[in-house]
């Protein structure tokens, strides 16, 4: 296959990975009861659409002139800025674990995401020989790379207790 | 020569000292996690072919996740665990069979519906993920009882995942 048709088809499936996350994180938002999980989840979403937006324009730009500039535009790190310690819910949220069953499961299916995101850019990123879309995809790793920190964090935190209070729920 | 045979009851009683309470809570974990994703694109989904099939689904990862709860309990009181096979090989008609989880009226409208799509690609990840850790710990155990539940796990989840795959592949024909 032509290099332009291969690199093609992989922006278009990294617009559907984005679009996963997206649908899913705004799933979240709409599910969960704690207003910082709102929050975070929007937050998450709209990452996700920036992406997606990026990825589009590359999409287009190589379509019609077979090649790309890549801007960095983001600091990535505002995610977990001052939110270490609980990143993506309230700290008051680990009162109410019992009936936690939603926001536990959204964290693994983040998870999952993210793991998937980050292999999917990291593996494109290796097979295109175009530098400025290695550039962003290993970007997008790394950006990815920081939502998926944020979760694993959060579920830290919570796997242990929330064991405890759902046991075996809903079996 | 030591020709001793160990006992089943004991190789399990040594797979309990290998981690398997925590195995099984991990299974059980994703099971859970299945159950509710499903539920969740049941509730969302507009097109009743699709709720009803991810509903199905949902019901599928209950099922499972009571057979793992039920050898959870028989391990913690010692008791023997029997899988029985035959019992749990029910209702894999509907979420088992591929191309059936949406309407042709859905797959008219399926640009529309982007939620949908991703919940399927979703749905396979989970599987993909499942199978992955039903296999290696089928794999790893030394009781036949358990071998065979990983295993009968392993190709439940494999039909789940053939069905979602035939079904995202029928809609990019769509698209």
């Amino acid at each position: 296959m032509e290099q332009k048709e291969l690199l093609l088809g992989i922006i278009q499936d990294a617009i559907r990975v984005e679009n996963d996350g997206y649908q899913f994180y705004r799933l979240a938002e709409e599910k969960t009861k704690d207003a910082k999980g709102k929050e975070v989840f929007a937050s998450l979403a709209k990452d996700e659409t920036n992406h997606m937006r990026i990825l589009k324009s590359l999409y287009q730009s190589f379509k019609e002139k077979g090649e790309f500039h890549f801007d960095e535009m983001k600091d990535i790190k505002h995610l977990l800025e001052g939110t270490s310690e609980s990143p993506i819910f309230s700290k008051e949220f680990k009162n109410r674990l019992n009936q936690a069953h939603f926001e536990m499961t959204a964290l693994s299916i983040g998870i999952l995401l993210e793991k998937n995101s980050i292999d999917f850019y990291k593996n494109s990123a290796q097979e295109c020989k175009n530098r400025e879309v290695k550039m962003l995809f290993n970007y997008l790793a790394e950006w990815e790379g920081e939502h998926l920190r944020a979760l694993v964090n959060q579920q830290k935190l919570l796997q242990q207790d929330y064991w405890i209070e759902a046991r075996f729920y809903p079996f | 020569m030591d020709n001793k045979r160990v006992s089943p009851r004991r190789e399990m009683m040594l797979e309990k000292g290998t981690q398997l309470l925590s195995v099984l809570k991990q299974a059980i974990k994703a099971e859970s996690e299945g159950y509710y994703f499903y539920q969740m694109a049941g509730e969302k989904s507009m097109d009743p072919n699709a709720k009803e099939i991810f509903n199905s689904l949902a019901q599928d990862e209950l099922d499972h996740g009571s057979v793992l709860k039920g050898l959870y309990h028989a391990i913690i009181k010692k008791s023997e665990f029997k899988f029985d096979r035959r019992r749990h090989h029910r209702s894999k008609s509907k979420s088992g069979s591929p191309g059936t989880i949406f309407s042709v009226k859905f797959k008219q409208r399926i640009k529309q519906n982007n939620f949908a799509i991703s919940a399927i690609r979703i749905a396979q990840m989970l599987e993909k993920d499942a199978i992955r850790f039903y296999s290696q710990h089928a794999k790893k155990s030394k009781h036949p009882e358990l071998k065979s539940l990983f295993n009968f796990l392993v190709k439940w989840e494999t039909d789940h995942l053939w069905a979602l795959v035939k079904q995202e592949s029928l809609l990019k024909k769509e698209q």
